[in-house]
Parts: structure tokens; C-alpha cells; sequence
């Protein structure tokens, strides 16, 4: 249902859930999964978007919507007045605002940016988890992944002492 | 409580590879400890690859051991203060060198030697590797002779070029003062050494293997004489020839260390 306002072209997503969400092209477009169906022409009507609910997909239209390009077809642009130093620091306050989110929430957003190929979301949602876990004990990692720690002792004893020199 | 219950083990293995590709390496290397299926994902070839990033600094050895290798990060790095490589490189193990190794040279990727006997007695003890601690790749040079421990041995490897490395190899007459006789070259293209015997003008001495320091950059090995002279040795392919070993080398030496690092 590609509909043009204002000049704008715009895209409707659906999410499995029934939820529909009206969208500039340029805004869906930050997804190389349907900047690719667009450009296939495959996206005459909405786009069905599989596996994410209406509320992980309006967070990461809400991302999209931030981080789409300011320059070109929308004509006067905030670049122009604002500095690209500020703006990437503008953007990066932003993302840690909007990166506040459960861990549930997060890995939704870890899948939903994988499937849609979505870069910046998928290095901002993998670098949070990362920074979270990174420095965590060995039982810290092993309850945070809900894994048993399932080496014989004698096999734990070896890849430990191969592997000592990470946790001094 | 939501929050707990909640498990990364729920995450498909690409998108745990898609989080873990921006780990630091050392915390892959902890993360092996988590359980066996984590150490086979932690392990991956593909992985540690894409984790090269993080390895900024430099190896070295203690001053009288040469066994004692350690890793030097880069102060102010993401890295923090420890060291990212296990410096006592556990893949070589794996490879069979279990009686330990010494660093022989160091440039972007490493040159070592690896003892094959626990009682090193000979040259023929010991293997020659040129290793990338990071990916956990080696390759073992061909014996040749005048390549033992005493012999100055270089390794020429451009991270910004790395898809071959060549090996210096310089021949010196002990029983001369060390004066300089020939020169090997080994080339990763052809797999072979080359001797190269130029007309030397007039002797050149080199000091023992420890001392001379050495340093090869933008594709020439300069390497640091006694009385502050400094030997170049570039090393450069004929396009023309390709893949075939017809480089020359081009061998001078100049006068002053701090003019030919300013080259």
C-alpha cells in the first residue's frame, strides 16, 4: 500500500500481530532485508514482517527513524546547520537512551536487527550484551547463558591452565 | 526475576558468533571455560579471525631468557592492560612442539623456533615457524644450512601486504669477526630459500644474533651494525616475473642509525 505525503514516498510494515506501521521509504529503507524487497519490487503492498511483534518493530522503526540520513530528498536537513562531530554525539546519547532496555527486550532487538540487516542496531544490541558479560566470572557467564558447566574435572583442569593467562 | 529467566542460550549459534565477533580476545579465551560447546564456539577458526582487532602491542622476551615470552599491550588501547595472546602460544602445542620455543624475530607476525627435542643439543633440534599468534596460523621453514640459533635470522612480513612474508637469513664467518658471506632468502610465494652471493665490497660485520636490533618497514629490512651503521636490505618482486623468484636484492649499507630511520 505504497502511498505518497508530502512527497514522501511511504511503505506500511506489518507485524504478525496485526499491527500495521506507516513509514518513509528512506526510514524502512535503513534495512538492507527490505531496502532489498523494495528494489526487487516485491514490495507493492505491505510488507509482512515475520517473526517480530508490533512492540520490538516500532522500537527499531523508532531507530531507523533516528538514524536515517538527514541529507537528500528531504530536502533542508539538520546537517546542514548542525556539525557531523555533533551529530554523531547527539546520536550516540541517543543510542544509549534507547539501548536501556531489558535483557529480553534486547535479544528481541539482537534478532530483529539480524533479520532485517540492520547494522547499526545489530553492533549497538550485541557490543550491550558484550559489555555486560565481558568481565563476568566463569559462573556468572554460565548462569547468564543458563549452561551447565559439563567438562569432566580433569578436562576443566586442562583448558584452565591452558587458558589462565585471560583470567589473571 | 523476568530478567533472570531469561537466557542467551535462546539466541541462534549465529547470532551468539554475531555477539562473540565483538568479544576481546581474551575473553573468548575465558569463555572456552564455560563448557565444551563453548569452547568449540569459542574456538572457531572464522571467529578469532574477526577478533584480530583487539591485538595491539608487541611481543617480547625477558632480557637473559629468551623462553620467558611475554605480551606487551599498547598503552590507551580498548584493551586495557592485559595481555590479549596466551604468550606461551598453546597452538604450537597442538601442533606437537611441546618442548618449548624461542622468539627469534618479530615483525607483524613472528618468527620463532620451536625446540623438537627436550634436550636441544643441535640445529637439527630445532624447527623454524613463522606464526600469526592471532589467527593460531604457522607454517614451518625448510632447514637450511647456516640456520641455528647463532645465525641473525629476519623475518620481513607488511601487515598491510599480508599475503606472503620472506625470511632473511645472513650468513656470517664466525671464525672472521662475524664478516657477513652470503645472504638466504625465503620467499612464503615460492617456498624455497635462495642464496644470494653479491660481490660484497668489503667486509661488513655484523654483531651477534642478540644484539642486532633490526627493524623492517615498508618492505626493507634495516638492520643495526656495530660503530652505528646500518645495513638495507630490500627485497623487491619484478612485476614482470611474477610469481617466480627473480627479486633482487638490493644490500647497502648506510652510516648513522638515526639518518636510516628517517628514511
Amino acid at each position: 500500500m505504497a502511498t505518497r505525503e508530502a512527497g514522501k514516498k511511504m511503505i506500511m510494515l506489518k507485524s504478525p500481530d496485526g499491527m500495521e506501521f506507516e513509514v518513509e521509504e528512506a526510514v524502512a529503507m535503513e534495512s538492507q532485508t527490505i531496502r532489498k524487497m523494495i528494489e526487487d519490487d516485491c514490495a507493492d503492498t505491505a510488507i509482512l514482517i515475520p517473526n517480530i511483534n508490533s512492540k520490538i518493530l516500532s522500537r527499531v522503526i523508532e531507530y531507523c527513524n533516528k538514524h536515517v540520513p538527514t541529507t537528500g530528498a528531504t530536502g533542508a536537513a539538520a546537517s546542514d546547520t548542525v556539525a557531523p562531530a555533533a551529530l554523531a554525539e547527539d546520536l550516540k546519547i541517543w543510542d544509549a537512551e534507547f539501548i536501556k532496555v531489558n535483557r529480553a527486550t534486547r535479544f528481541d532487538l539482537i534478532q530483529a536487527a539480524s533479520y532485517l540487516n540492520i547494522k547499526g542496531l545489530l553492533d549497538l544490541t550485541s557490543q550491550t550484551t558484550i559489555d555486560t558479560i565481558s568481565d563476568n566470572s566463569l559462573e556468572e557467564i554460565r548462569s547468564f547463558l543458563s549452561t551447565k558447566n559439563d567438562y569432566l574435572p580433569e578436562e576443566e583442569q586442562t583448558i584452565r591452565r591452558e587458558n589462565q593467562w585471560a583470567f589473571q | 526475576m523476568e530478567e533472570m529467566s531469561w537466557s542467551a542460550a535462546s539466541l541462534p549459534e549465529e547470532l551468539l558468533v554475531e555477539i562473540l565477533a565483538r568479544v576481546p580476545y581474551r575473553s573468548l579465551c575465558r569463555f572456552r571455560c564455560v563448557s565444551p560447546s563453548w569452547r568449540a564456539l569459542c574456538s572457531d577458526p572464522g571467529l578469532v579471525r574477526r577478533s584480530l582487532q583487539t591485538l595491539s602491542g608487541f611481543f617480547c622476551h625477558a632480557l637473559h631468557n629468551h623462553h620467558d615470552v611475554r605480551f606487551l599491550n599498547f598503552p590507551g588501547g580498548s584493551s586495557g592492560r592485559r595481555p590479549l595472546v596466551d604468550p606461551s602460544f598453546p597452538f604450537l602445542r597442538g601442533g606437537g612442539y611441546t618442548h618449548g620455543f624461542i622468539l627469534v624475530d618479530c615483525s607483524g607476525g613472528l618468527l620463532c623456533g620451536c625446540f623438537t627435542s627436550p634436550t636441544p643439543s643441535s640445529s637439527l633440534d630445532i624447527d623454524y615457524l613463522v606464526c600469526n599468534p592471532a589467527t593460531e596460523e604457522w607454517t614451518v621453514l625448510p632447514r637450511t644450512q647456516h640456520m641455528n640459533l647463532q645465525s641473525i635470522t629476519r623475518l620481513g612480513f607488511d601487515p598491510a601486504d599480508p599475503s606472503g612474508f620472506t625470511v632473511f637469513l645472513f650468513e656470517q664467518d664466525l671464525y672472521d669477526g662475524g664478516t657477513l658471506t652470503g645472504l638466504k632468502i625465503y620467499s612464503s610465494e615460492t617456498r624455497t630459500w635462495a642464496s644470494k652471493q653479491i660481490g660484497w665490497s668489503q667486509g661488513i660485520h655484523l654483531d651477534n644474533s642478540e644484539e642486532s636490533v633490526s627493524v623492517f618497514m615498508n618492505g626493507v629490512l634495516h638492520l643495526h651494525l656495530p660503530a652505528n651503521n646500518t645495513l638495507i636490505v630490500t627485497w623487491t618482486w619484478t612485476a614482470r616475473l611474477g610469481r617466480h623468484f627473480g627479486g633482487h636484492p638490493l644490500v647497502m649499507a648506510s652510516g648513522g642509525l638515526k639518518d636510516a630511520c628517517t628514511l
